[in-house]
């Protein structure tokens, strides 16, 4: 039994032996000879095309090499700085900063809608083209002795149109309610062209310059008074003539001249009434004789407060071909103003006067009454004075400021040296308060004490409200 | 007739000379300073190119407050002005410097 498994065991050893032999048998050729092979690919010569690829590849990669060596070292360094220095640092507010730009981005935010809304208002301002606006509304309630109280209104509008640098036109024209109809008037209509820096040239229906009160002072948004003075009121002078016109001003020094004549068709003169012998009219649209009116003015400016004034008017009055063709006048008045604000009276003072005197040749007057010879002369003068505390901060009552309050005085006197028919002589004190509700805005109201010689009194009571636009 | 003429020639060719002299005279000074007085404090006021605002400001309030309250700069943009402002040149008598600095400060100021 022992000897089977012996020779059991030999034999599995033979087979091992032989099995052994024969994988080295078939393994220990073709190894060695891949191994040659290979030994014999890794020597292989390279061509000389494919060695300078090789080389030139290898310069590129050493260039990026080095280049990122650089990078990669100058990184650190600044790493290493930042590093260091952020414990030094100083503190950011960085609410702060954003608080900045969120307030500048606010504010351009705010300039883009401010153009915004400029633009789109812009058309709606006036004046935005060649042409713009202007005039004056007014309500006036009066009650008069011998006269029945009544209200007034009129608005009238000035349109102004500059095509050009030197060229201007302006026309107004006023509406107006009396008795029971309404009625418009072409009030002015000139065309002015400015001849050099110190003299314009005018042509058309314009406000008459004599004195100051028809050019400066009548718009009922600036005549501080509810009334106009009798010299104005009673038509010794007139508002507006049909001509040409030259004017301006220049300073001398450290005072001012201004200057305006004037060649229009003049008044003209009445005679065909009982009501208005020996008074002139001045809507002489269509002249009556061939002789035309010369006027003019001139006012001297000490100061800019101050003004001095001496102006005339002169022309033959008669019609053409009548009696009366012979008959000229003359017209003269002086004029002076002050206006100016005070500290030491807390307010502006402003003082005005005005004196005419009208000269009309003797004349004949017959018609519905006895021939009638008397020398046609007729004078007058006011004095007016206005104080208005625009420096003032006291108030009366919740809402009315002091400021806005102005009180006037004007006395007017009138004289005539002819019969009925050129009017009684007046002596008439008026007393004025008006409450300005803006600049351009006004409520007027005043008392009247007339003293007519000869005559009843004409006592009157007015109340105005009046817009300047 | 030929007095009425006459006079009226005599007149005008002396306004007119004292206009052209005045204009030559003045377009020297121009340049140069204007000076303005006031009552209690005598101000002068250059019309050089560095205070033109206050210049105008001056003329503005001088000789618009004259004859009638100051209205808003704001009432008008600047076209409006400028015609208001020639409207006023023609009528209140002024110079073409006086027109020119009061229209600048209004629409500058409007």
């Amino acid at each position: 039994m022992g000897s089977d498994l012996d020779d059991g065991m030999k034999t599995i050893h033979a087979l091992r032996f032989g099995l052994f032999a024969l994988v080295l048998v078939f393994t220990a050729g073709p190894v060695p000879a891949l191994i040659a092979q290979q030994d014999s690919a890794d020597d292989a010569p390279v061509t000389r095309r494919e060695f300078k690829k090789f080389l030139e590849d290898y310069q590129q990669f050493r260039g990026e090499y080095v280049q990122l060596k650089q990078e990669n070292e100058e990184l650190r360094k600044e790493l290493a700085e930042i590093k260091a220095g952020v414990g030094d640092a100083p503190a950011v507010d960085w609410k702060e900063q954003l608080d900045t730009i969120a307030w500048a981005q606010r504010e351009s935010i705010l300039d883009d809608v401010r153009e915004e809304i400029r633009d789109a208002t812009e058309p709606w301002l006036p004046g935005v083209s060649n042409f713009t606006l202007g005039g004056a509304a007014v309500v006036t309630y009066q009650d008069r002795d011998n006269v029945d109280s009544t209200f007034g209104a009129s608005f009238a509008p000035i349109l102004l149109w500059k095509p050009n640098d030197k060229l201007l036109f302006e026309t107004q024209v006023a509406f107006g309610l009396s008795s029971n109809e309404t009625w418009l008037e072409l009030d002015q209509f000139q065309i002015s062209y400015l001849l050099n820096d110190y003299m314009t040239v005018g042509a058309g229906k314009f406000l008459t310059p004599f004195g100051t009160f028809w050019e400066r002072w009548h718009p009922a948004w600036i005549n501080k008074m509810a009334t106009m003075p009798l010299i104005y009121e009673r038509g010794l002078v007139g508002a507006t003539s049909l001509g040409v016109q030259l004017r301006g001003g220049f300073p001398i020094g450290k005072t001012k001249l201004n200057y305006a004549a004037y060649y229009v068709n003049g008044p003209d003169f009445k005679d065909t009434s009982v009501s208005s012998t020996g008074n002139l009219g001045f809507e002489n649209f269509r002249d009556n004789n061939n002789d035309k009116s010369f006027g003019g003015r001139i006012g001297f400016m000490p100061t800019p407060e101050f003004e001095l004034g001496y102006s005339f008017l002169t022309g033959r009055v008669g019609d053409s071909g009548s009696r009366f063709r012979g008959t000229d006048t003359f017209i003269q008045g002086i004029d002076l103003s002050y206006s100016r604000e005070h500290e030491a009276i807390k307010g502006r003072i402003d003082l005005r006067a005005e004196a005419i005197w009208v000269d009309t040749d003797r004349a004949i007057f017959t018609g519905p009454f006895d021939p009638l010879t008397f020398d046609n002369k007729r004078n007058g003068w006011y004095v007016q004075g206005a104080y208005r505390p625009t420096l003032s901060n006291a108030m009366l009552g919740k809402n009315i400021e002091l400021k806005n309050v102005e009180f006037v005085f004007r006395y007017d006197q009138l004289r005539n040296s002819g019969p009925r028919p050129l009017g009684a002589d007046h002596d008439q004190f008026t007393m004025g308060l008006d409450y300005w509700i803006q600049p351009n805005i006004v409520w007027k109201t005043a008392f009247t004490h007339d003293n007519v010689r000869g005559d009843k009194d004409e006592n009157g009571f007015y109340m105005q409200f009046a817009i300047g636009f | 007739m030929k007095t009425t003429w006459l006079t009226a020639l005599y007149i005008i060719t002396g306004l007119a000379t004292v206009s052209v002299v005045a204009s030559g005279c003045q377009k020297t000074q121009r340049s140069t300073e204007m000076t303005m007085t006031d009552s209690d404090d005598t101000t002068t006021v250059a019309t050089n190119s560095d205070t033109p605002y206050r210049a105008g400001a001056l003329l503005w309030s001088q000789n618009c407050s004259r004859c009638h309250n100051l209205r808003n700069p704001r009432e008008r943009g600047d076209r409006g002005w400028d015609i208001i402002a020639h409207h006023m040149r023609v009528r209140g008598n002024l110079t073409a410097e006086e027109h020119r600095l009061i229209l600048a400060f209004l629409q500058s100021a409007n």
